[in-house]
C-alpha cells in the first residue's frame, strides 16, 4: 500500500489493541450452584460471613470474614478447610 | 536544527518508575500477593508526587504547559493529516490527553485495589471486576502511548523515548 511507515506502525497498534483486553481477566474454572451452597451453608454454620466462592489451584477457594478478620479459605472437593490464609 | 532540554529528572525517574512498577503488577507479580499491593500503593505514592510536581515543578513539568485542551488537540491531528510538523517541545496537546487519563486510571486502579482490601468490599465481585476493567483500560492506553510516541518520533524526526530518557529533545527545529 501507499502508506508511509510511521501510519501502517500506528495502523497494526491500533489492530492489536483488542488483543490487550484479555490480559487482566481471570479465567474462573466454575462451581456449581449446588457447591456453592453447600460450601456456604457448612461455612455460614460455624460462623463465617460468607463473600465469594471460586476454584482455584484443584480446590475451592472462599473470601470471607470471621472474627473481625478477612480470610481466603481453601476446601478440597470433600468440602474440608485444608488452608486458611489472613488478609493482614 | 537544536537540542532542548525538557524533561527534568523528576520526570525521567518518574515515568520510567511507573512503567516498571505497572509493568510488574500487571504483567508478573501474583496479584494475590503482598508485594502486588505494595507495588500497587507506590504506584499510588509516585502519581500523588507527580501531581504535586505537576503544580510546582520546572517549565515543561507543570501541568499549566499541557493543559487538557480540545481544541489543540484537534488542531495536532489536523496538522498529522495534512502532513504538516509543528513539533512541540513539552507534551503535545494529544499526548497530555494520555497522560491525564493515565494518571486518573492509574490512581483509580490503586483506590479499587485498596478497597479490596477493607472489611466492606471483600470479596465482591465488583471491586475486584472494576479493578481488571480499569488495569485492561491502562495496558490499551499504554499500547497506544507507545504506538503513538513511535509515530511520532518518525514523522518529527525527534527521538522522543530517547529524550525521556536524557531529557534532550535532539534535532528539534529552530
Amino acid at each position: 500500500m501507499n502508506m508511509r511507515l510511521p501510519a501502517r506502525l500506528l495502523l497494526v497498534a491500533m489492530l492489536a489493541l483488542p488483543a490487550t483486553g484479555a490480559i487482566a481477566s481471570e479465567r474462573h474454572d466454575a462451581t456449581t450452584a449446588a457447591q456453592e451452597q453447600t460450601i456456604r451453608d457448612t461455612l455460614t454454620a460455624q460462623g463465617y460471613d460468607v463473600r465469594k466462592i471460586k476454584r482455584e489451584d484443584g480446590l475451592f477457594e472462599v473470601y470471607a470474614i470471621k472474627d473481625g478478620e478477612r480470610l481466603e479459605i481453601y476446601l478440597d472437593s470433600a468440602m474440608n478447610i485444608v488452608r486458611t490464609k489472613r488478609d493482614d | 536544527m537544536k537540542r532542548v532540554r525538557v524533561w527534568d529528572l523528576f520526570v525521567r525517574v518518574f515515568h520510567w518508575s511507573l512503567v516498571i512498577l505497572f509493568g510488574a503488577n500487571a504483567l508478573v507479580i501474583d496479584e494475590e500477593s503482598a508485594v502486588h499491593e505494595w507495588i500497587g500503593y507506590a504506584v499510588v505514592v509516585l502519581i500523588v508526587a507527580r501531581i504535586i510536581w505537576g503544580l510546582v515543578g520546572t517549565r515543561y513539568a507543570r501541568f499549566s504547559s499541557f493543559p487538557p485542551s480540545r481544541s489543540a488537540a484537534m488542531e495536532q491531528m489536523t496538522d498529522i493529516a495534512a502532513g504538516r510538523t509543528r513539533a512541540h517541545v513539552g507534551h503535545t496537546p494529544l499526548g497530555a490527553w494520555m497522560i491525564y487519563n493515565l494518571l486518573v486510571t492509574m490512581l483509580l486502579i490503586g483506590l479499587s485495589g485498596y478497597l479490596m482490601t477493607t472489611d466492606m468490599f471483600w470479596g465482591t465481585e465488583w471491586t475486584e471486576e472494576l479493578h481488571e476493567i480499569l488495569v485492561s483500560w491502562a495496558e490499551l492506553s499504554v499500547v497506544a502511548h507507545i504506538a503513538a510516541v513511535i509515530f511520532e518520533s518518525r514523522r518529527l524526526h525527534v527521538n522522543l523515548p530517547r529524550a525521556m530518557v536524557t531529557g534532550y529533545k535532539e534535532n528539534m527545529p529552530e
